[in-house]
């Protein structure tokens, strides 16, 4: 649309914030081409008023001050796109959790939201258009890698859903490319296959068979490892069948026995109603000696003494069952880069994703599970699959892209993504893979010559906003700039504005998509500029869903104080502090205020309970 | 489907992403069930429990976008077959429109008696919600305040209980669980003895009040004690079975909250430790110091000067002790959930042998963990799917 | 703690002695998974030389000649609140009862000879009267144990306040009580 300025639509929530903020003054801010008050921006009368007068206004850009509601995100596409103005060229603000409902001060929450305004308008005078989306075409092929209940269990719902799943036989030797079009490379007894497939499950093999007992033998289970469940299942089955059906003298000797399971527990006291005997070893001594043929073991029983059995059979537990898929991790790019327990952690707060899109790890690829739970995450990973493997062509924006000119090829971006989404292409550049990157932004911050940039906020927007944010009308103090991750400091800030707990309005935040998109430079330049305090506020190390995210601001955080130190500014000004969405709690802590109940006015979430019943 | 807890959420967007309108029908004001109000148990580093990424999934529940949201909706009944279900929802009197509603509060503060409030700080949808019963329309008098304040004429003094009558091809059932009711335990003292609480209390109150509720609760000198398996492994009770995230969840309380006390020390009390809800068992190896292990579950807990008095065996020795403690958590089992509109259970109750074109997801059908809950959510959306498929 | 002759005992488990104690009682001693809370409950547990749940494992395990030598059995009054409170439903206090008759079944010397004298005092009177008569019980006992000069003084103490009645309280059917015993004791019990 060929337009000119900025325009600037203001939202008083009915007229609510008029009292909490001067909004003449925010309307009439320096560097717009038009402003408009409004009073409902979230229903549908005030959105259409507000896009009918973006259409008169002929704006190219909007900045709308409003609140941070669904609604409103919502309601500030439809105007744009009623309007004829690019997406990339709005910005929301928010004046209400924010701002308004936070500061307790007329004149400090104005200026901080003049402030805010500025920099959003600096913010989407920067904006790069998007990429132009590339078409993924996925074959409806999905490959499944194991031999377990729960490679099965994919297969059949995968099929069910529409799919193809490959079931392969040999060892999986090459993975790449992203979620849709993959090419996988299996080594099989006959010789290499090549597949392409728009998504991996994988598990891991089939469950340990019956150890070899005979009819009426004395046996003796010893399990010394952890209480996975798994081995609890296999063990029990075990022990269960040779007792009830074989004849057998059966003893168990454990530590703990873990029932975390469905219907463990359950097996657990069919195998003790059948006659099979356990036995704590409880931090005691074990003694096994092995003569002519049997197995003498002794234990000291807490309250009873040394205890003595002989058996003809011993049967260990499996132990550290899941190394065997470190390999699997490996190739297929989900596991630590230096050691650690393969999946990584993080991978627990999914059901069955990974950090790399269309990559699924199920059963005992992912952890010591049971065979009921491996066959739930199998027909679970098979509808995950569905989204980005079902056949047809969908249209994927990359949310960072490379500039060739720019690119040494050191390689760097690659090497520090953590969802395996930037590859070599040809021409020796570096390509980002659109459909595998989630726009964390961690590589626009490792690359040495700033060529690759997120296209939601390349590094010349967020100075630009930065700036902005730090010139303005005086707060009543210096600034503290906060750094807010998306993942949990952005809901958390909202959280306390819901909740109208008050802190300084000298605090100023720049929401990122991760801690990880923060160089050096992105933390001392407030400083500089006059803030006293920065704070880089994100999630734990191992709730990132990035993954380095905090690793990553810790490091940044040294190189930046000792710049800040270099430059004269206070070295010790420069802080990480990580939290959960939920606990706004811990921000009010970090922020340095109290978090006592605040008003009235939402305050008692206790007597109205999110849990009520009819 | 009826429940928006983390499983319903997962298998509404999972649904609707697939372009299969879904109307998502949850019992209580907000969404996120009761991960919603579970608190954050970091200590020094995140210990997975899931409820950030319950919150996550509560956050990309976008309006509109597949998913018809009804809150205050309780099922009362679901007749028919695939294809053809007839669900009979009742509605609660919120008071407020939720289409209308913005938060922006105007009508709370102005409220003489506090009877409209927000349910939740971050759970959608943020509408206000009218107490019923603390309303001065209650007692009679004509008060129309939060009426005439509200900007966006939200608010709904006449609103009364409705019902609904909604058709549905498939019908899937997230309902969750219910606590064990720690009453029941009389030995153990709950709603007799002050001092005693339970997990679910402690969760809520923490997440609420955050770390000045546990100042709150302990004051003095600080000796708490976690008894596990209050209402699981308990067959005498009627509940066979571990309900699994307990023993994780008492361990990351006692975690937390010996990092926010220093002097406090914390003792577990349990059968088999259940440090292994999959694959974290390298969480707590390090336990610090304060926390004490101790395999026995106390018989009884009495009210003595000095506190409360725990006696147990320790079996780990085979010693029979005594014990005085400030405060008692009593981690409790999952319940089902009750009677989910006539569909049928297995005899603890949980769901199992549904009816085609029924489908169950998540704490319904058994005890999970919050994220088990979200693949239980994709899982049911891949079964819906089936059966969608199966009728076209 | 065990006394030491006990513990010196081997420790060679007896897997079919535990399916004797089973049978006898009547109760699936094999479902108990050691969660201390019969001996969290026992109001005699402090007393005791076995806890009740390491009773129950050591009878799991056939541990036989450990566990009719400890005195745990005879101090279980037989108050049932470990029964109330097990979670696997077992009824510990039976599961006492009948290690204390397996015991007295195999012969040979009773862990607390006074306890059992007690009970045989209880079922004299019984048998004899149709009812309990505390009287004949206390002199009795006290005079087998070689009490009587201790416990004369409460003797008299608790006459003189009528709570010891010098004279029975007859039944009228004493026959057929009599009778119930020698049905029993035909059965092999005593």
């Amino acid at each position: 649309m060929n337009g000119y300025g900025t325009a600037l639509a203001v939202c008083t929530c009915g007229g609510t914030l008029c009292g909490r903020l001067d909004v003449e003054r925010i309307v009439a801010a320096p560097g717009f081409a038009s402003a408009l008050v409004i009073h409902d921006l979230c229903l549908p009368a005030g959105s259409a008023r507000v896009a009918s007068w973006l259409r008169e206004t002929a704006a190219d850009s909007l900045v709308v001050a409003a609140c941070g509601v669904p609604a409103a995100v919502q309601a500030v596409v439809e105007v744009s796109r009623a309007a004829g103005v690019a997406e990339h060229r709005t910005s929301l603000v928010d004046l209400r959790e924010g701002c308004a409902w936070v500061h307790t001060q007329a004149d400090q929450a104005t200026a901080k939201a003049l402030r805010m305004v500025a920099s959003a308008a600096a913010g989407v005078r920067e904006s790069t258009p998007p990429v132009p989306d590339v078409e993924v075409r996925p074959s409806g092929r999905v490959l499944v890698v194991g031999t377990g209940p729960g490679s099965l269990a994919a297969a059949a719902r995968l099929k069910d859903l529409g799919c193809e799943a490959v079931l392969i036989s040999g060892t999986l030797e090459r993975f790449e490319g992203q979620a849709g079009e993959f090419k996988a490379r299996i080594r099989t007894d006959q010789g290499v296959e090549c597949h392409a497939v728009g998504a991996v499950i994988a598990a891991g093999d089939a469950p340990a068979r019956m150890p070899a007992v005979q009819a009426g033998q004395r046996v003796a289970f010893l399990l010394e490892g952890d209480p996975w469940p798994s081995v609890t299942e296999s063990t029990l089955s075990a022990a269960l069948h040779l007792a009830r059906d074989c004849g057998c003298r059966v003893l168990v000797l454990f530590r703990d026995m873990g029932v975390a399971g469905r219907g463990l527990e359950e097996l657990y006291r069919e195998a003790r109603g059948s006659g099979v005997t356990f036995v704590r070893m409880e931090e005691g001594s074990l003694r096994i000696v092995e003569a002519g043929g049997e197995w003498v073991v002794t234990l000291e029983v807490p309250g009873l003494g040394s205890v003595t059995e002989t058996v003809d059979v011993l049967v260990s537990g499996a132990t550290d069952a899941l190394q065997g898929t470190r390999g699997l991790a490996e190739v297929l790019g989900v596991a630590p880069r230096k050691g650690g327990w393969a999946p990584r952690e993080r991978a627990l707060l999914e059901p069955v994703a990974t950090e790399r899109n269309g990559v699924f790890l199920i059963g005992s690829a992912r952890g010591p599970y049971t065979t009921d739970q491996a066959v739930r995450q199998g027909e679970a990973a098979a509808m995950a699959a569905l989204s980005v493997a079902a056949p047809g062509v969908i249209a994927v924006s990359a949310r960072a892209s490379v500039d060739v000119e720019r690119c040494a090829f050191c390689l760097t971006c690659l090497r520090v993504c953590p969802h395996q989404a930037v590859t070599t292409a040809l021409g020796q550049t570096m390509r980002v893979l659109p459909a595998a990157c989630q726009g964390c932004g961690v590589c626009a911050a490792a690359c040495p010559a700033g060529a690759i940039q997120i296209t939601e906020s390349p590094n010349r927007r967020l100075l630009a906003e930065m700036d902005a944010l730090m010139n303005g009308p005086p707060l009543g103090g210096r600034p503290t700039v906060v750094f807010a991750c998306a993942n949990s400091a952005v809901p958390a800030l909202q959280a306390l504005g819901r909740l109208r707990l008050s802190y300084p309005a000298q605090v100023l935040v720049v929401p990122v998509p991760c801690l990880g998109r923060l160089e050096a430079v992105h933390c001392v330049r407030p400083l500089a500029a006059g803030a006293r305090r920065v704070l880089l506020c994100g999630c734990y190390d191992r709730s990132c869903e990035h993954l380095v995210g905090p690793a990553t601001a810790r490091r940044v955080v040294e190189r930046a104080s000792a710049l800040a130190g270099t430059l004269g500014l206070d070295p010790g000004a420069i802080h990480v502090a990580s939290l959960a969405p939920v606990d706004w709690h811990k921000l009010g802590q970090i922020l340095g205020v109290s978090c006592d109940d605040g008003d009235r006015n939402g305050g008692e979430a206790s007597k109205v309970t999110a849990h009520a019943t009819a | 489907m009826v429940g928006a807890g983390p499983a319903g959420l997962t298998a509404a967007q999972a649904l609707a992403a697939r372009g299969i309108p879904v109307l998502l029908a949850e019992q209580g004001p907000v969404v996120g069930g009761w991960a919603a109000c579970y608190a954050c148990k970091a200590a020094t580093d995140c210990n997975l429990c899931g409820v950030c990424l319950s919150a996550r999934v509560s956050r990309t529940m976008q309006p509109g976008a597949g998913v018809t949201l009804k809150v205050d909706a309780h099922v009362l009944g679901i007749e028919g077959g695939p294809g053809s279900f007839a669900v009979r929802l009742a509605h609660r009197p919120r008071g407020v429109d939720v289409s209308r509603c913005t938060g922006c509060g105007r009508c709370a503060e102005l409220c003489p008696v506090a009877a409209i409030a927000q349910p939740h700080p971050q759970a959608l949808p943020m509408a206000y919600l009218l107490d019923q019963e603390a309303c001065l329309r209650a007692r009679g008098e004509e008060c129309v305040i939060c009426r005439e304040a509200c900007p966006f004429g939200a608010v709904l003094l006449d609103d009364t209980p409705s019902e609904e009558l909604v058709q549905a091809d498939v019908v899937v059932l997230a309902t969750g669980f219910e606590p064990y009711p720690a009453a029941r335990k009389g030995q153990l003292g709950y709603g007799r003895l002050p001092g005693v609480i339970t997990t679910m209390d402690l969760e809520r109150g923490l997440w609420q009040h955050g770390p000045e509720y546990l100042s709150r609760l302990l004051p003095g000198s600080r000796r708490v004690a976690f008894v596990h398996c209050v209402g699981s492994r308990d067959l005498a009770a009627g509940r066979g079975w571990c309900s699994q995230v307990c023993c994780p969840t008492a361990l990351r309380l006692a975690g937390r909250m010996v990092r926010e006390l220093p002097g406090l020390e914390a003792t577990l009390f349990f059968i088999d430790l259940q440090r292994c809800a999959p694959g974290i068992a390298r969480l707590f190896d390090d336990l610090p110091p304060e926390i004490h292990l101790v395999r026995g579950i106390p018989g009884d807990v009495l009210s003595e000067p000095g506190g409360l008095l725990l006696t147990f065996e320790d079996v780990a020795t085979a010693t029979r002790r005594q014990e005085l403690f400030d405060l008692v958590v009593l981690a409790v089992g999952m319940d089902s959930p009750g009677a989910a509109a006539g569909m049928p259970a297995a005899a603890e109750g949980f769901l199992c042998d549904l009816p085609a074109g029924v489908v169950a997801a998540g704490a319904c059908g058994g005890p999970v963990s919050i994220p088990e809950a979200v693949g239980e959510g994709l899982r049911a959306a891949g079964a819906a799917l089936r059966v969608l498929e199966s009728l076209s | 703690m065990l006394p030491r002759e006990a513990r010196a005992l081997p420790g060679r488990t007896d897997p079919a002695w535990a399916p004797v104690i089973e049978t006898a009682s009547g109760e699936r001693v094999g479902l108990c998974f050691g969660c201390g809370i019969c001996t969290g409950s026992c109001p005699l547990a402090p007393a005791m030389d076995m806890l009740p749940s390491r009773l129950m494992k050591a009878v799991q395990l056939g541990l036989k000649e450990r566990v009719l030598k400890a005195t745990a059995p005879y101090l279980c009054v037989g108050c049932e609140t470990c029964a109330v409170r097990c979670p696997n439903g077992i009824d510990v206090a039976r599961v006492m009862d009948a290690v204390r008759q397996a015991g007295l079944a195999r012969g040979g010397p009773v862990p607390r000879v006074d306890i059992q004298r007690f009970h045989q005092w209880f079922l004299r009177t019984v048998r004899l009267f149709g009812r309990a008569h505390e009287g004949l019980l206390s002199a009795g006992f006290s005079l087998q144990q070689g009490r009587l000069r201790e416990d004369l003084p409460t003797g008299w103490a608790l006459m003189r306040h009528g709570r010891l009645a010098l004279w029975p309280h007859f039944i009228r059917r004493r026959r057929e009580v009599r009778r119930l015993f020698r049905a029993i004791g035909q059965r092999g019990g005593r």
